[in-house]
């Protein structure tokens, strides 16, 4: 099956998330941390750094972004600063899952339409509670 | 003669251990303590024939209103055991060594990040890409302008080191 751009994915029942960060174990324990809440989950994107993310979001629907900061190539708040203010990408949840959870870059990234701060190292009940509210808010 | 240090890392020892014990706890369903030095140098100088072990250093270089290098140096069995509970996996034998790189070099981002952040709350500070090499244990040079501080502690009774370096820019 072919898709456009920003389409809907053929997985409706559940939320299609794009987990971006430069370490592919994080990634693996983000997604597995995701699926053993119990909250349906439709498609899983990854990216290696933001402009991978920009790749994928152009080319697929997501409801929900979790982004890293610190990436080589581009960094989360630099992929934040490409898709803000686009309508095309208004709709989609921002979360961002770092190890810098100072108050400059948390103000940083609350003035980029950011919802979620998760610091690492995180509990996978910390994802269980975002994407049980992400369910509930959209 | 002052110190290098920045007012709000006098106590740097205890942010460490507070940040790995954090690490441990919450990713890694492991227990970290403080530790002695004679403790990490014995198991570093242990052959490998007589209970000794290969090990891996992670360096990460950070700028802020402090600025240095940090390294997180661990036994390579306690990196492998680290990794497999990160992963999920059943041992660590199930853990690729490119996954096992990726996760010593993501340990030392984490351990670093929260102890940066407990150390200065208000401020973001900027972080290098980790750089991962297996080998003996690093022991930093100090440079013309840096002191270093050695932080031991132990992750599930293994001995680890964590060895800041501070920059010797006007960062500080």
């Amino acid at each position: 099956m072919t898709q456009s751009p920003g389409a809907r994915s053929d997985t409706p029942a559940g939320l299609n998330i794009l987990i971006v960060d430069d370490s592919a174990m994080m990634r693996t324990m983000i997604k597995r941390s995701a699926s053993l809440t119990g909250i349906p989950i439709g498609r899983i994107f990854e990216a290696a750094d933001g402009q991978e993310a920009l790749e994928v979001l152009k080319q697929q629907h997501v409801d929900a972004l979790f982004t890293d900061i610190n990436m080589p190539v581009m960094t989360g708040i630099e992929l934040l600063r490409q898709i803000a203010g686009h309508a095309r990408w208004e709709h989609m949840v921002r979360v961002i899952i770092s190890t810098d959870g100072s108050e400059a870059r948390r103000n940083e990234a609350g003035a980029l339409d950011v919802r979620f701060y998760v610091e690492k190292p995180f509990r996978p009940e910390v994802m269980r509670d975002v994407l049980a509210n992400l369910t509930g808010a959209r | 003669m002052s110190s290098p240090i920045s007012p709000v890392l006098v106590d740097c020892q205890a942010l460490v251990l507070a940040a790995v014990s954090d690490v441990a706890e919450n990713s890694l369903f492991a227990f970290a303590d403080a530790s002695e030095q004679a403790a990490f140098d014995a198991a570093a100088a242990a052959p490998l024939d007589d209970g000794g072990s290969t090990w891996v250093n992670a360096c990460i270089d950070f700028t802020g209103s402090i600025t240095g290098r940090f390294t997180l140096t661990v036994p390579e069995p306690l990196a492998r055991h680290l990794c497999a509970a990160f992963a999920g996996a059943e041992s660590a034998d199930e853990v690729s060594d490119g996954d096992f790189l990726d996760f010593v070099g993501e340990l030392a981002n984490m351990v670093c990040g929260d102890w940066l952040t407990r150390a200065s709350r208000h401020e973001a500070f900027s972080l290098t890409i980790p750089r991962v090499h297996p080998g003996p244990p690093d022991n930093n040079q100090p440079g013309a302008a840096a002191a270093s501080e050695h932080v031991y502690l132990s992750i599930d009774d293994v001995p680890i080191r964590v060895q800041i370096q501070w920059g010797g820019n006007d960062g500080r």
